[in-house]
Parts: C-alpha cells; structure tokens; sequence
C-alpha cells in the first residue's frame, strides 16, 4: 500500500514540473518591455532605477536560465517580491491564504452538507415529485453564474431586506465576541454563491454513485448475516464515503475559479481578490504564484481522490503476492 | 435578425429608467437602452463560444487522437501534457493570458477557455480511440492500406460525432460564463462594447437603486446556458 502511494507521489512530479513550465511560459509571453509599460502608466522611473528593474526582472539572461532559477528559488519557497510594494509574495499570499480557505471549508461544507443527503434520497426515490422539482429547482442555480447570484442576492438581502451585510469580513466592525457573529454573518452570501452552482452536480452525482453502490438488497444481505446497528453504518461507511471523495475531483477546480469572483464581488480578502487586484495592476510575480498555487491544488484533489479511492474500494486494490511484492 | 428599438446611443436624460414601454428592458445609468444592449451582448457571448470551442475540439481531437494511434512513448508524453493542460482552471488560465495581453479583448478568453476544454475533450477522445482500435472494422480499415490520416477522418470522426457535441455544448456555456465573468471583473472586453458580464459589471454600481440592469443580463446568461445544458443531456440521454 504505501509502495502504491510512493509511486502515485513520484507520478506526480513530472507533472508538477510540466505546470511550473506552462505557468512560467505563459507570464513570460510579455509582448513588451514591462518596465515600458509602467512609465507609459506615470510611474516615473529614472534610468537608473529602470536600468536595476530590467536586470532585476532577468531581461538580460536567456529563458531557460531565467525558468531553471525561478524554479530554484520556487523549490527553496522564495516566490520573489510582489511589483506593487515590494513585499515577499509568500507573506502577501500568507495573508489572504486564511480567508480563502476559511471560505473554501465553509462552501465544501454547505456543498456536501445539502449535495450528498440529496442526492442519497434522490437514488433511493428516483423518479418521484420530490427528486423531479429538486432537480429542476438545482438546473436553475447552476445556470445563474456566480457573480449574477452574488448581485441578486446582495440587492436582495443586503440592500432590500437589510438581513445580511453586503460585503466585507466584517471583523473591522465588531468588537470582542460579537466579532464571531459578525464573521459568520458575513460568511453566509459567498458561501451560498460559492455553493449554488456546486449543488447541482453533486448532486446529480452523488445520485449516480449512490445508485451504483448500494444494489438492492446489499443492505437487507448484511443484515441477514447479523451486522446491525453502528456495526452496520461501519460496514457500509467506507462505499458511501466514495462520493464524498470523487467529487472531490470536480468540487476542488470549481471553488478554486468561483472564489476568484465572489472575493471580489464581497470584498472579501482572500486569495481570489488578491489575484484580481494583481491582475489589474499588472502584477506579475503575484499572479504567476497564484497561477502555480491554483494549478497545484487542482493537481492536490485530483491526488486525493486517486489515493483514497483504493483505501476505500477494496476491489481497486492491487493485489499483493504473498512474498510481498505487488502484481500489478 | 431582431432589430433593437433604438440604437445604444448615449442619452444621460433617461438614464436608469425602470421597464416600460419604450424600454422593455429598461435603460443603463448612461440612458442607453437595455434591450438592445443586452442583444449584443448576444452576439460577443456566441463569437466567444464558438471561438473557444473550435479551438479546443481541435486541439483536444489532436492530442487525444494522436496520443491514443501512436501510443507508446508518444502516448506517454501527450498523456502527461493533456494532464498538465487539465490542471489549471480556465479561468485562473484566462487571468494569466489577460494580464500578459496588455489590453484585454477576446483572445485570452478564446485561447483560456480552448486549452482547459481541449484537456477534457483530448481524455474523452483518447479513451475513444483506444476503444476502437482491436474493432473489426479499423482493422479492414487498416488492411485495405488506409493510412492514419484517413483512418482517423472518415472512420473515427462519424463514431465520435455525439459525444464531440456533448464536449462542445459543454465548451460553449463554459466560454459565455467565463468571459461574462471576466467582463464583470473589468477583465473582459472593453467598453463601449456591450457583454452580458459587462453590463452585470456596471450594474453593480446602481444595485441599490435599480434591479433591471442586474436582472435581465443575468437571465440571459442562465437562459443561454440552459440550453446549452439540456442539448447536451439530449445527446448524451439523461434523464
């Protein structure tokens, strides 16, 4: 088994390499000189100083130079300095690394929380009024983009019916334990607009997946050999784990990218917002660290879901001879 | 083709109008008729999305068919390039492409969106093709002399045909939502061209005074993409 995740892991690399060649190729497709373009946009710069940036940015070595020291300097966890105030990248990103994931955990929550028991009754009632309208009610939120559910509910709640702040952590308005409060209020529009879109297809796959896993009367089998109770539920726990896990898979790229709008649209300061404000500024140390960043966590879920999926389906397993070697 | 009722001209005097009338879709904070920007935008959103789709068909027909007839190293090599490709969200690509671009416009969209659908559509392909090859009619194929080229175009391609729509459906709503969100960031297209995600964008300006110009863009994006989603599950026959 652990021969198996070694392997996995090491089957990662070439890949892990091929996304920091992609990502430095692409923010290094600069049509022009990029210290041209901040004295066209009035930051004045003597020709010292231009001079210093150029050599800074590596204008005078050759690109494969240029990618094997960046990627040095990535391995060694030094993603340079951000363009707009000179602060390491690694702290800017620090900061904003909290809110993203504080988001992120809330959304996969409310995402798997409302998901997988719908889509777990939906298998169990296929075909009934019940399943029908949540489907169809689902297809709506999915087709609604984010950032149009992200205005709709802000006008809504925020502005018409004064229930939920519009935007913001709201950590700068409270004081002491009032503070919680103030979060979890203003965690419940993203959350919700980060969960909307993720609710129709987990579900749709969740009932897929429970369809399969649980045939009829698999439940009424291990019963008749006597498992009841939380012997049953631990019987039964690792297969209904699988859906949690494989959708993984598509949840992981899907709140990665929506975060990036609904930071923005509430002004929360995550990750996502960050990017968009280095994009704007042409910032292109923070952007190509975000780039890396986002590929290696889709990169991160996919590895996930491969590895516990044989940890949790026994039938994926490798075989392994009784010399202790493996068979595949 | 529809005609809008009057041109997106510029009238301050009846800015931000509720429906009515003269205005179905009511008027921007500039006075310009809604209806007919949000036609436009029509337009941009279906340039977008066939663009994009185009681009990642081919390329995903490319690599997924070439991986899967030369396999081998060759097979090995692309494999691992398709999964590279499958890592990053197209979206994250697109802001990439966009802040190396200098100006925005279309392209990092097109070529964005192209690559990340090209990963999908090069893995479904792939599998495809890997299916087909021990089938009996590729093998006549291949023994009356046919060469790769051929074989690929005029015995694969007809076989592939209903899923490649599913892919494409698939490619265009993600293109419409991905460059509507990029307008709405200010990232997309520039004005005075009109976008549904650019018209969300200013619209946001006036969300506490006026509904329309957040409404009715959104209703067309989640119409279009709608439509998109129920062709493509006739295709594949979902329920």
């Amino acid at each position: 088994m652990s021969g198996f995740l070694l392997r996995r892991l090491l089957a990662c690399l070439p890949t892990l390499l091929g996304i920091t060649l992609v990502a430095f190729v692409i923010l290094n497709l600069l049509p022009s000189d990029p210290v041209l373009t901040w004295s066209e946009a009035g930051v004045p710069m003597s020709a010292e100083s231009q001079a210093r940036l150029r050599a800074a940015l590596g204008a005078g070595r050759g690109p494969a130079e240029r990618y094997s020291d960046w990627l040095l300097s990535v391995v060694r966890l030094d993603l340079g300095r951000s363009l707009r105030d000179a602060r390491p990248v690694q702290e800017v990103i620090g900061e904003a690394l909290p809110w993203t994931a504080l988001l992120n955990l809330c959304a996969m929550a409310a995402i798997y929380g409302v998901g997988l028991p719908l889509g777990f009754l939906g298998a169990r009632r296929p075909g009934s009024q019940g399943d029908r309208w949540s489907r169809r009610i689902l297809l709506i939120l999915f087709v609604v983009p984010p950032f149009a559910a992200a205005l709709l509910m802000q006008r809504l709640f925020a502005v018409r019916l004064g229930l939920l702040p519009l935007q913001g952590t709201g950590l700068g308005e409270a004081t002491g334990a009032a503070r919680l409060g103030s979060l979890a209020e203003h965690l419940v529009l993203p959350v919700l607009c980060l969960a909307l879109a993720a609710w129709a297809y987990t579900t749709r796959y969740a009932r897929a997946l429970f369809r399969t896993l649980f045939p009829a009367g698999s439940v009424a089998a291990a019963r008749a050999r006597g498992l009841s109770g939380l012997r049953l539920a631990r019987h039964f726990a690792p297969m209904a784990a699988l859906p949690f896990v494989s959708i993984l898979g598509a949840v992981v790229p899907a709140l990665v990218a929506g975060s990036v709008v609904i930071e923005e649209a509430f002004s929360w300061p995550g990750l996502g917002r960050l990017l968009v404000h280095a994009v704007e500024g042409r910032d292109y140390p923070v952007v190509l660290a975000l780039v890396l960043l986002s590929a290696c966590a889709v990169l991160a879920g996919q590895l996930l879901v491969d590895l516990a999926y044989p940890a949790l389906d026994p039938r994926l397993r490798e075989q392994v001879a009784p010399d202790g070697s493996h068979g595949g | 083709m529809l005609v809008a009722p009057s041109s997106t001209e510029i009238r301050l005097p009846e800015a931000l109008q509720a429906p009515s009338g003269a205005h179905p879709f009511g008027t921007d904070a500039l006075g310009r008729d809604l209806l007919a920007r949000v036609v436009q935008g029509a337009r941009v959103s279906l340039e977008v999305g066939f663009g994009a789709t185009l681009l990642a068909l081919v390329l995903g027909a490319l690599l997924g068919g070439t991986a899967a007839l030369r396999a081998g190293a060759v097979d090995l090599l692309l494999g691992r390039v398709i999964e590279v490709l499958g890592c990053f969200p197209p979206f994250v690509l697109a802001l990439a492409l966009v802040t190396v671009a200098g100006g925005a416009g279309l392209m990092p969209i097109v070529v964005a969106v192209g690559l990340g659908r090209a990963a999908s559509t090069a893995r479904f392909v792939r599998g495809e093709v890997q299916r087909r090859r021990g089938a009996g009619l590729w093998i006549a194929a291949r023994a009356s002399g046919a060469g790769l080229p051929r074989l690929a175009l005029r015995h694969l391609l007809p076989l592939a045909a209903g899923p490649l729509v599913v892919q494409a459906a698939f490619g265009v709503a993600q293109a419409i939502l991905l460059e509507s969100s990029l307008s709405f960031l200010g990232l997309g297209i520039q004005p005075p061209a009109a976008s549904w995600g650019m018209i969300l964008a200013e619209g946001r300006a006036t969300v506490e005074v006026a509904w329309w110009p957040i409404l009715f863009p959104s209703v067309a994006i989640a119409a279009t993409l709608a439509g998109l989603e129920w062709a493509g599950s006739l295709a594949t026959g979902d329920e």
